[in-house]
């Protein structure tokens, strides 16, 4: 027995998880329940809030990565789920997982942080996916540009067929410099000609694909991914309430999405924009976020583009000073 | 539900025809996650035992906290072998089914009035649970030491529904079981 009490104690010890730093709401919406983490509101006037990437995929992740950690030294961040994704939870059917349904619920969660933070100047940030979800709101939601300060683009794929379009040409660009260098392996061939053989792809065959983009540019960026166990273990995420919703929602509504752009809508809205993209993107390549700067109707001056040189699909990982100053300077602008 | 109805009436009269030793209250620490801490409080007793292997059937409440997360609260019934060696060493595996409630793990609000928003308090959404555990321990009891045991277990369960899909969970636990 008295061999067991250290091990007893280490384990009591390593379970003195404590309270999530920050206020935890959750939105429920048919079906949904949607997890919405706002860290540092009682010391900042700005409050960005996070449309996560996917679909399907979470943005509890995202307050240990160094571009937003030091984001939060500038400005207070709510970190929202959305329905079926990440750490979301309650019974979002599939009929649910719809782009209106995400529009809807983004609607709702930006009136929530609103009624619950009057004094804040709010501004959308969206990610990836959630690039695609921030501007079909902003194109299709009559004043949801008067009820934010402002809108970061951060790699959105706002723009779907031009995004797969570009995805692809970058693919091919790199697996021909490497065949055009000697490479002698048959496998980079094969995959030519299996680009070859489809000249346009179906959304589960984008989803390969861009298993092949981060093969490709692995080597060339920065940062490299690994286990952060400070987010496994101390904090609201969940790896396997991330895992199951991912893999569920992710194909699923991506399918649905697959011909969504609502970037052309675009040119009305005038609302100051940050357009970030990274150089080494395969993802979201630069043109996508060249073609969002190019239609918005917000005038030069209130617009701003970035492109990170070392950066790929995360630039806040991948340069993530740069991504701090860049968006806590825009914010002080608002 | 017939099932579930008869196990119960089943424990209920094996518990009532109890010899000692053979039944046996359980208090354990509960790790979901590892890092999320719970308690699980349980009762087995031996349906049939024969030079150390015994067929057990148990029941069990607990609970575990993920901060900002959820606070899961559980029930189980338990069915499993145990084989307990001559010098007290034990090992055992459990299947289980039961009934979980996760509450949310903040202030729930919806939608009221299509402008404003109300308050959910307590805010909660059940779910089956299916799993199995592995444990090794020891039992003093076989050397006539003490009624205790304790055993340490690696726990799996599948939580379903979380949306349309299943979320699986894994726990630590580390219980006492004091043999009446």
């Amino acid at each position: 027995m008295r061999h067991a009490l250290p091990f007893v104690t280490s384990l009591l010890m390593f379970t003195a998880c404590g309270p999530a730093e920050g206020e935890m709401w959750f939105l429920r919406s048919r079906g949904a329940d949607m997890p919405i983490w706002v860290r540092g509101a009682e010391h900042h006037q700005t409050l960005v809030l996070v449309a996560h990437g996917g679909p399907g995929e979470t943005s509890f992740n995202m307050p240990q990565s160094p571009g937003f950690a030091a984001l939060e030294q500038s400005t207070a961040v709510a970190y929202w789920d959305q329905r079926g994704s990440g750490t979301s939870q309650g019974t979002a059917t599939d009929d649910t997982l719809t782009l209106a349904q995400f529009t809807e619920d983004l609607d709702q969660t930006v009136d929530l942080l609103r009624a619950r933070y009057p004094n804040h100047k709010l501004v959308v940030l969206g990610y990836s996916w959630g690039g695609t979800l921030s501007a079909n709101w902003l194109a299709r939601t009559p004043d949801a540009a008067q009820r934010i300060a402002g809108w970061v683009s951060l790699s959105g794929a706002t723009d779907i067929p031009l995004t797969v379009k570009l995805s692809r040409e970058f693919v091919l660009a790199r697996i021909d410099a490497r065949l055009a260098q000697g490479a002698t392996d048959q496998n980079w061939k094969a995959v030519r000609a299996w680009y070859d053989a489809h000249p346009t792809m179906t959304a589960e065959e984008y989803l390969k694909h861009t298993g092949l983009v981060g093969y490709l540019t692995s080597s060339e960026l920065s940062h490299r991914s690994g286990v952060n166990f400070d987010v496994i273990f101390n904090s609201p995420y969940s790896y396997f309430a991330l895992s199951s919703n991912a893999a569920h929602t992710g194909p699923l509504v991506l399918g649905r999405i697959f011909d969504e752009n609502p970037t052309p809508l675009l040119a009305g809205v005038t609302l100051p924009t940050l357009v970030i993209s990274g150089r080494l993107d395969g993802q979201v390549p630069v043109g996508v976020g060249d073609e969002l700067y190019a239609t918005l109707g917000t005038p030069e001056g209130r617009k701003v583009r970035l492109i990170g040189e070392q950066s790929g699909h995360s630039m806040h990982l991948d340069e993530p000073a740069l991504f701090a100053e860049t968006v806590s300077a825009f914010l002080e602008q608002l | 539900m017939k099932r579930l109805v008869s196990f119960a009436l089943t424990l209920t009269a094996a518990v009532a025809s109890a010899e000692p030793s053979r039944l046996g209250l359980s208090l354990a620490w509960f790790g979901e996650n590892i890092s999320h801490p719970g308690a699980r409080v349980g009762i087995e007793y031996a349906l049939a035992e024969h030079a150390g292997h015994a067929l057990v059937v148990g029941a069990g409440l607990g609970g575990w906290l993920h901060a900002g997360n959820t606070t899961g609260l559980f029930a189980t019934a338990d069915l499993g072998y145990r084989h307990t060696f001559s010098r007290g060493v034990l090992v055992e595996g459990f299947g289980q089914l039961g009934w979980m409630q996760g509450f949310l793990g903040g202030t729930a609000v919806t939608r009221a009035d299509g402008v404003g928003f109300e308050s959910l308090p307590l805010a909660s959404n059940p779910a089956f649970i299916a799993g199995g555990t592995l444990g090794v321990g020891y039992d003093w009891s076989a050397l006539q030491a003490a009624p205790l045991a304790l055993t340490f277990r690696v726990s799996a369960f599948d939580q379903l529904p979380v949306n349309t899909v299943g979320q699986l969970h894994l726990a630590l636990q580390l219980a006492l079981t004091w043999k009446i």
